[in-house]
């Protein structure tokens, strides 16, 4: 069973990178140029694409390529003359504190509130968070990000606007220069996550076993904490997975905003600077992070619902 | 239909309507051209000829913001068809067609799933450059693996229902299958995920646009015009306010359609509790003596509040149970049995729910305690067994958390004495190693042994009246009997009083004590099982007793069974409500209803103004429509 | 996205021209406390906002950006720089001297300075250095008259040119004068991430796409030089990030072009500073037409396009009105400059006219412009295009990413281009985008963009590159800008003085250098946003 994951995710792997690859070969602009600039003349750009392996065949420069990234060999750019796993490396961290830190927030947020809110579907505090949550949903990140930074960044000073600093530099400056994104970031998620919950809680609370817990004499809040959470947590860790699967590219437009130096600048810096060994090399980093996020969803699901296990 | 859909859905759809004909009939409205610069002063804030002002350019922003909507809902629109028109038919492939079909189309979804959409995007408006066109199919191939799993599911969903596995049993043709059946059905979840698709791909265009990726400037696109209004949004605020706001009124509309669509297909669901606390009066209870028994129910009714009327689901039971006794409840589906127990354990769901009367434990009204006073006699003095074992467990929680909660919660027992007790009250309703059935998770277990360990959660807090919903009618038959004589014995053993909800009158008679026989959410006949079993007066007692087989029936003889459908609760018939199934009904029960009356054995009451077995209905006989 | 800009800037600027700025004395707008007068301190930690990361550091093999030039100056230096007079001055040499037919220079190295490596700078390493640049293929093209290298003494080098070439020491302000140590040349790619050089400050540390960190250099050679300990660079790509971020705090300084910037901090003056460029090193903001191809193979179209351009509007409404209008590629406060009022002036009419009987002839014109998606950048395209418009013409826009635009400017697939630049300190810096010899056919890599050929030009190109008498330097150049206005191949827009730099008053000495002879060094230069030396930045600490 696991092997036959294993090997349907290798599959997955293959077809991505190919893909992409060719995707990116297609793509008009000529590398040398970025390289050597407009004033080299052609011969020197001809030598150039020999070195760089440019003439022969795609195939052949795919598979050279993949019989690198086997031997955990990404390359090295040539437009930055870094090493693809170290630029990747780098930048990495940026982008899952991102996205840890936001998805933190929206869970810790959404969670409660979806419990309030099936705890008396239609009263007033599920009410207030439908509204709540459609506006959210409803709001671009490029205009929220926007605001807060006028908001918090520049009239209050309480955070900084923009910026990076290493959590190896300052953990409490780290804390502050992730916060702002994060919380960009968030607001969506909150949203979806709430809603999806509430939905899933409420469906759980029809159960006969909530009606039996009840018979029981069990408080409301055991109910739902204790009872009901862990049933209606499918949905929830599905939309988890797909947004840490979708996300580990990076989320470009708050990167972008917010001077964050995450994957996703690198990957949109990289097509347009025609570096395409860093951006294949980013694709690797998707793909890849798409399948363990596959595995871990997979193991949480068994972790919440030991049917699953069986299975 | 339209009072379901809500009024936010009528307004949202109204926005989304104006902004269409704007945006299709933008040339005919008296805008100025939406890039002709200086039209009027740059970054001037609203005016009588400019009502959203002008931008940086001079340009008029009203017009932008309505041409700027072409771009918005062309691709929100464009974008969720193109996904609709290649999504769809892999979907209904799939789902219908199972097998190597599912596979290979849910493989490839995998793989499209797993490409990175920045770096597609990206690509193709490098590649193609940015334009309306190649944003449009970027989102819209985008959003292809998400139809096809929508359309698959739901696809699945219904192509297991009867009306599509008789038409395929019948040899209808799968094209003519997949149209009349399958895509009629699948299409309101397919147009409310259209409107949320559209809500995402207005959001992703402006996204690609404040990259810079999406339409060639100067067609104005809201994503567009935010970003070039960014950066002088302290000077004129306007010129990303206005942009701004129909594109969030937009996305809203788009998202409150879908969701309202979405709804359509919700059954009713509710909360652990009312809405709102308290929000209808209780309905009014008739006068009663206070008798001081064990359990006294008086005048229960429970209503519904639907759109389609009030349903009375319980509608005046009033009843006496003495410890040691057991009262069986017995009726059809649907006649209200077990919302009785529910409305007496104040179990009833939140939504549009209304009660009345009154329920008291020993000459105390619970109806007016607190909650944790009332959670404490529920816990400890009232225990509950319900119809089927398979959901009555929770199926993430182990076996042994379950039956140690009642212990810990109520009898403040530490874990290991909890612990302790759960293997005592799984040894006794006979579960064999007990110690390994608490560690086991409830899909672990059979269906009898499951049903025991409910049951040994009902006993453990030495309750004093145990509520059996039809403990046995989920069972395998051969275990019903053991179940049945488990609980007999517990009931027996702690001088319980058991009220057992069935429709199984064999067992009732087998049982119980006292009989109470509902129909459409009334009692109809009540009395001692002996007496009513033996003089029935009410015809509708008679004909469930017709309707048990008897193992004396030739075989392949036709089982017998009640004529006609129990009323539509909604809207109950006038007079007897058994009246139109009624063998013996005459006139007067078309127009009166019958009240409970007494019969000549004491305790024995039923409610007809024809009893059989009195020569009542054979002295008017003339009037009934005969046998 | 401001990254796209300083691309197009490249684009047209051809590698070294973007690096050079001369404005003349006493130029350089700045607005804001005086730091006159009040003493330097030493200390202190600047982090200062850039609009792009550089592709890398060295000088030989990564093509440098005016954002470049900031990482990298304070740690290589050049052998030359240029005086705010306009006029270069050695920096690491000591002297530059040409023979009589100005084709061989002498270059004394100034004695005593060390690499912070501890290298020591002589002779043989400027050799390596300069032959090296000849033989990377990034600026080749430049050093293309440079014969030979030979080393005269320890501390001489001699260069020998195919051509006279007055104006040789300009280009040694630029990258291919820059100056490190012969580790570096032999690992380039090491070079390229971890700059060394004798500047005031060494590299510490840099991640890419993010932040580059620059400390003093204790034993750098002028003495009590650099005042600060520290610089780090941030690198903000978004403008309205970068200048919210100034507010907000995070930074202390940083480059811009917006308009809206320079009003905006330039108002609170006890707080900010507004540095702005000027002169020869302020860059003109264009439109390149494309010679070679219809429609604007026809100069009746090309003069069209300039009548029905209202200069004015683009400096009112996209520049605030900061900015002068352009008719040619040097400012009229430059020595250079002359007047001329055949540049074709904003008249609808006219341009109607020529349009309509260029149409009459060869049917209905119709062009794409080509910009990069940067929403700055297209406001100034959205502005043309309507004008153009208005004059008959079927204008479209196509967005292409940088490196899409550079390719089809350089092969001369194209009919309209933004284009930025025009930013040397020295006419001569312009050569190559303007001369005949760089124009090849549509389809091949043509060094001159517009592939104007022009013999009158040209000719004027190469007397002002070989005669070393000023008047008639001068008189070459008035042919050149003449020519430029007659033939349109450039339609020139405005000034761009609104590259700048925005500061907190705490910083102070920004475009305050002084080169080592003890003159006042250029404020400002490059495109779009300006940079400058940080040796003479210091921070006070009231």
């Amino acid at each position: 069973m696991i092997l036959r994951k294993v090997i349907r995710l290798l599959v997955v792997l293959g077809v991505v990178t190919f893909l992409s690859y060719v995707m990116l070969n297609l793509l008009p602009g000529d590398p040398t140029v970025q390289i050597l600039g407009m004033s080299a003349t052609e011969e020197a750009r001809e030598q150039l694409r020999q070195e760089m392996g440019l003439n022969s065949p795609l195939f052949v420069r795919y598979a050279d390529w993949l019989g690198g990234v086997v031997t955990g060999d990404l390359g090295t750019s040539y437009i930055t003359d870094i090493p693809v796993l170290e630029a990747l490396v780098d930048r990495l961290p940026v982008t899952l504190e991102l996205l840890v830190v936001a998805q933190v927030i929206s869970l810790a947020l959404a969670v409660p509130l979806a419990v309030a809110a099936a705890r008396r579907a239609g009263g007033a505090i599920d009410q207030a968070l439908t509204t709540l949550s459609f506006g959210m949903l409803s709001t671009p990140v490029f205009v929220l990000g926007v605001v807060l930074i006028l908001v918090f960044a520049v009239h209050l000073r309480m955070l900084p606007a923009t910026g990076w600093t290493p959590i190896s530099v300052d953990p409490y400056w780290n804390f502050l220069s992730v916060l702002l994104p994060s919380i960009t970031l968030a607001v969506g998620q909150l949203a979806v996550y709430s809603r999806l919950l509430r939905t899933d809680l409420i469906a759980t609370l029809q159960e006969d076993y909530i009606t039996l817990a009840r018979a029981r004499g069990l408080s409301p809040r055991r109910i739902l904490w204790r009872h009901a959470l862990r049933p209606s947590a499918i949905s929830l860790i599905t939309a988890i997975g797909l947004n840490l699967g979708g996300l580990i590219g990076g989320a470009v437009i708050i990167e972008t905003l917010f001077g964050l130096p995450g994957i996703g600048r690198l990957i949109v810096d990289s097509i347009f600077a025609r570096d395409y060994l860093t951006v294949q090399g980013g694709v690797v980093l998707i793909s890849v992070g798409y399948v363990l996020v596959n595995f871990a969803v997979d193991l949480v699901y068994a972790a919440v619902d030991p049917r699953i296990r069986r299975a | 239909m339209p009072r379901r859909l809500g009024w936010t859905f009528w307004l949202s759809a109204g926005w989304i309507g104006l902004l269409l004909l704007a945006a299709i009939f933008a040339d005919l409205l008296p805008l100025p051209r939406y890039d002709e610069t200086l039209a009027g002063a740059p970054q001037s804030g609203p005016s009588p000829a400019h009502p959203f002002g002008t931008d940086g350019l001079g340009r008029d922003m009203l017009s932008r913001v309505v041409y700027g909507a072409r771009v918005s809902l062309g691709v929100g629109i464009g974008a969720v068809l193109l996904g609709l028109v290649i999504g769809a038919p892999f979907g209904l492939i799939a789902g219908y067609r199972r097998r190597a079909a599912d596979a290979v189309i849910m493989a490839v979804n995998d793989i499209a799933l797993a490409f990175p959409a920045l770096v597609f995007a990206l690509a193709v408006v490098a590649f193609a450059g940015a334009g309306l066109s190649n944003v449009l199919i970027v989102l819209g191939v985008l959003g292809v693996p998400a139809w096809t799993r929508l359309i698959r599911g739901a696809t699945m969903a219904f192509a297991e229902r009867e009306f599509v596995v008789a038409a395929r049993a019948l040899g209808a043709r799968d094209s003519r299958i997949l149209l009349r059946e399958i895509v009629p059905n699948v299409a309101l979840p397919a147009s409310s995920y259209a409107f949320i698709g559209m809500a995402v791909a207005v959001v992703a265009e402006g996204g690609l646009a404040f990259l810079g990726l999406s339409v060639q400037a100067p067609t104005p696109t809201w994503g567009g015009l935010i970003n070039e209004g960014r950066g002088i949004m302290e000077t004129a605020p306007h010129i990303v306010l206005a942009p701004s706001f129909v594109m969030f009124l937009t996305v809203l509309s788009f998202n409150l359609v879908g969701d309202r669509l979405r709804a359509l297909t919700d059954v009713r669901q509710s909360g652990l509790e009312p809405a709102r606390p308290s929000a209808a009066t209780p309905l009014p209870t008739g006068e009663h003596e206070v008798a001081g028994t064990l359990l006294q129910v008086a005048d229960v009714r429970t209503h519904f509040e639907t759109p389609r009327g009030t349903v009375r689901a319980v509608d005046g039971v009033s009843f006496t149970l003495e410890r040691g006794r057991t009262l069986a409840v017995v009726g059809e589906s649907g006649s209200g049995k077990s919302m009785l127990i529910r409305t007496i354990l104040g179990l009833l769901p939140g939504a549009g729910a209304v009660s009345g009367g009154q329920v008291y434990l020993e000459g105390r009204e619970i109806g007016d305690l607190a909650p944790a006073e009332k959670r404490e006699i529920l816990g400890t003095r009232f225990a509950t067994v319900f119809q089927d074992p398979m959901t009555a467990l929770n199926p993430v929680r182990t076996i042994g958390t379950q039956v140690m909660e009642p212990l810990r919660v109520h009898l403040g027992m530490d874990r290991k004495r909890a612990r302790q007790e759960a293997v005592r009250l799984l040894a006794s309703v006979g579960i064999p190693e007990p110690a390994q059935v608490l560690r086991r998770y409830p899909h672990q277990l059979s269906g009898g042994m499951r049903q025991r360990v409910t049951i040994a959660m009902a006993l453990s807090c030495d309750p004093d009246v145990l509520f059996a919903d039809e403990p046995t009618t989920a069972l395998d038959v051969t275990i019903q009997d053991q179940v049945l004589r488990l609980i007999h014995r517990a009931r027996e053993e702690r001088d319980l009083a058991m009220i057992l909800v069935s429709h199984d009158l064999a067992v009732v008679s087998q049982w119980a004590d006292e009989v109470i026989v509902m129909y459409a959410g009334k009692v109809v006949e009540r009395g001692p099982a002996a007496a009513l079993f033996e003089r029935t007066r009410m015809p509708y007692t008679e004909a469930l007793l017709q309707a048990i087989p008897r193992l004396d029936d030739p075989s392949h003889h036709r089982l017998r069974v009640i004529e006609g459908r129990p009323p539509d609760p909604a809207r109950l018939p006038p007079g007897c409500r058994f009246q139109p199934r009624c063998p013996y009904a005459g006139e007067r029960c078309e127009t009166e209803e019958p009240p409970l009356v007494r019969a000549e054995t004491p305790d024995h009451l039923y409610a007809c103004w024809f009893p059989v077995g009195t020569g009542a209905g054979i002295v008017e006989g003339t009037e009934s429509r005969g046998r | 996205m401001r990254r796209f800009k300083i691309f197009v800037a490249l684009a047209v600027s051809l590698a070294v021209a973007g690096c050079s700025a001369g404005p003349r004395p006493g130029t350089g707008a700045a607005s804001g406390p005086p730091s006159a007068g009040a003493s330097p301190v030493a200390g202190g930690r600047l982090v200062y906002g850039l609009s792009a990361d550089a592709a890398g550091f060295n000088p030989v093999t990564d093509q440098f950006a005016a954002q470049t030039y900031s990482m990298v100056s304070p740690i290589v230096e050049s052998l030359v720089g240029i005086g705010a007079d306009g006029e270069w001055k050695a920096n690491l040499a000591e002297s530059l001297t040409p023979n009589t037919d100005s084709d061989e220079w002498t270059i004394k190295i100034r004695p005593g300075i060390k690499f912070s490596n501890g290298d020591a700078l002589d002779a043989e390493v400027v050799k390596a250095n300069l032959e090296a640049q000849k033989a990377s293929p990034l600026t080749a093209t430049v050093f293309g008259p440079v014969k030979s290298v030979t080393v005269a003494d320890p501390l001489t080098v001699k260069v020998s040119l195919s051509q006279a070439w007055v104006a040789f020491p300009n280009y040694l302000v630029s990258q291919v004068g820059m100056m490190v140590p012969r580790a570096s040349l032999a690992d380039p790619k090491k070079a390229s991430r971890e700059p060394v050089g004798t500047g005031p400050f060494v590299f510490k540390e840099y991640t890419a796409g993010s932040r580059m960190v620059v400390a003093r250099n204790p034993a750098y050679w002028r003495t009590g030089l650099p005042y600060l300990d520290e610089i780090e660079f941030r690198i903000l790509p978004d403008s309205q990030t970068r200048a919210q971020t100034l507010e907000a705090g995070g930074i202390d300084a940083m480059g811009t072009t917006r308009d809206d910037d320079i009003t905006k901090f330039g108002a609170m003056k006890d707080a900010y500073g507004v540095r702005r460029v000027a002169g020869m090193g302020a860059p003109e903001y264009t439109f390149m037409l494309n010679t070679a191809k219809p429609p604007f193979d026809d100069i009746r179209v090309r003069k069209a396009l300039a009548h029905a351009t209202d200069r004015e509007a683009f400096a009112t409404t996209l520049r605030a009105g900061l900015t002068e209008v352009a008719d040619g590629p040097w400012s009229k406060d430059s020595k250079w400059y002359v007047p001329g009022a055949d540049y074709p002036a904003f008249d609808l009419a006219k341009a109607t006219a020529l349009i309509k009987e260029v149409e009459a002839e060869k049917g209905p014109i119709s062009f794409t412009v080509l910009s990069v998606p940067d929403p700055n950048t297209m406001q100034g395209i959205e502005l043309a295009q309507d004008m153009w418009r208005k004059a008959g013409a079927d204008v479209s826009i196509k967005q292409v990413d940088q490196a899409d635009l550079v390719n089809r400017a350089i092969v001369g697939d194209y009919e309209v281009s933004i284009s930025v630049g025009f930013t040397s300190a020295d006419p001569d810096g312009e050569y190559i985008r303007l001369h005949q010899s760089y124009a090849q056919d549509l389809g091949k890599i043509s060094l001159n963009a517009t592939r104007l050929k022009d013999t009158e030009l040209s000719n004027a190109l190469d007397s002002g590159r070989s005669n070393p008498q000023e008047e008639t330097r001068k008189q070459a150049y008035a042919v050149v800008q003449q020519r430029l206005r007659e033939l349109v191949p450039y339609i020139f827009i405005d000034h761009m003085t609104t590259g700048s730099v925005v500061y907190k008053s705490k910083v102070r000495g920004i475009g305050e250098h002084k080169l080592p002879d003890g003159s006042p060094g250029v404020p400002l230069t490059g495109t779009p946003t300006p940079y400058h030396p940080f040796t003479f930045v210091w921070l006070s600490p009231s």
